[in-house]
């Protein structure tokens, strides 16, 4: 019976979730008033560090990793709970997954590296040619201009 | 397979499950590109704050906390109204749907108005990127903080604006039965496209709102 409803390995990868006809992919309305608790604790908590920060002497960096290391939890809540990921497939966690992988390889990965390191260049003068940093830090273009304005 | 008893499944799905679960892909693919679209504009910010850290802790400064934290609040509280609809969709309890999905909207307006309230202050202050941009004191790249502060706010205040018509156009449908424990698809998909445009602003808020150090006030 089932091979007849599945005939094909698609189908079946599909309906991986089919675990009788009238399975309730969801929590309990307690369990989505506890997530939305957790994140109003996350909001408060993040506003709370924001405060303390303001009269605690500590590195700029340090903050913004508190606070994004709470949005990041926030995020996960939603993600597994409001959006039902627990309750979904392999092949939806794949889905949601291949969207944040190809954030990091594209915008971290390749564009963000292109960006820092070419700061890292800027500031590392030993051992480059004064050429090669001129090229970094004004391009040829611009040197042509500040060139011909003076003759 | 006979499909003339079973309203709203394609006759291309094996069962209702199946269809589901394709429409669940479909949108998680959507949401893909959602991210992509967003995360251009977050490494934008991310360049800009690494190379401007003093402008954007100034610019930062003129945010109003509370709004915001009270934005925050408001929007998860309409991620909640919105799992709650999808939760009676999955009963198939129509009149709980439709009346979860007012509330979305009801919230969804608060967080517009409040946004209003916020973006007619900066117009007010002279503190809207261009020619009449003025702010005492301000490094001149605290121009580049407003820029991104409007840029990635509007696009995610457009996207709430398409959510709450989309809101109402379920409720209509559900109004008229139109949903079952079987075939609620939309209205799940409703929810993943709205508990997203939530996760983008809980990443927003302190971005925006909460920078420390630099400018000291």
């Amino acid at each position: 019976m089932a091979a007849h409803a599945h005939p094909d390995p698609v189908s079946r990868a599909m309906a991986s979730t089919d675990h009788g006809h009238h399975e309730h992919h969801g929590m309990s309305l307690k369990g989505y008033v506890v997530i939305f608790a957790l994140l109003l604790v996350g909001t408060f908590l993040t506003v709370a560090a924001w405060k303390i920060e303001q009269s605690v002497e500590m590195p700029a960096f340090l903050g913004l990793l508190i606070a994004l290391s709470i949005a990041v939890v926030k995020a996960v809540l939603v993600l597994v709970y409001f959006m039902h990921l627990k309750f979904s497939s392999r092949l939806t966690w794949i889905f949601a997954g291949i969207g944040f992988a190809w954030l990091i390889l594209l915008m971290i990965g390749m564009t963000g590296n292109d960006i820092v390191t070419r700061w890292w260049l800027s500031q590392a003068p030993q051992g480059w040619s004064p050429v090669e940093r001129s090229a970094i830090d004004d391009p040829p273009q611009a040197r042509h201009a500040a060139e011909g304005s003076h003759e | 397979l006979s499909h003339s008893s079973s309203p709203g499944l394609a006759h291309h799905f094996v069962d209702y499950d199946q269809q589901r679960e394709c429409a669940g892909l479909g949108m998680w693919a959507f949401l893909i590109t959602e991210v992509l679209f967003f995360g251009g504009l977050f490494l934008l910010y991310s360049v800009y704050r690494f190379k401007f850290p003093e402008a954007f802790a100034f610019g930062s400064h003129h945010l109003s906390v509370p709004l915001g934290a009270f934005n925050t609040a408001v929007l998860i509280g309409s991620s909640l109204t919105m799992a709650l609809a999808v939760h009676y969709a999955q009963l198939g309890e129509s009149r709980k749907i439709v009346q979860f999905i007012l509330l979305t909207i009801l919230l969804g307006g608060v967080f517009l108005g409040v946004k209003v309230i916020e973006y007619a202050d900066k117009f007010n202050h002279h503190l809207v990127p261009g020619r009449d941009f003025s702010m005492p004191g301000a490094p001149p790249q605290t121009q580049v903080f407003y820029s991104l502060y409007f840029c990635m706010t509007g696009l995610h205040a457009i996207h709430m604006i398409i959510g709450v018509g989309l809101l109402a156009i379920i409720a209509y449908y559900a109004s008229r039965g139109r949903y079952t424990p079987l075939n609620y698809a939309a209205v799940e998909n409703m929810g993943l496209y709205w508990h997203f445009v939530d996760i983008v602003w809980i990443f927003l808020f302190p971005l925006l709102y909460l920078i420390t150090g630099g400018g000291g006030h």
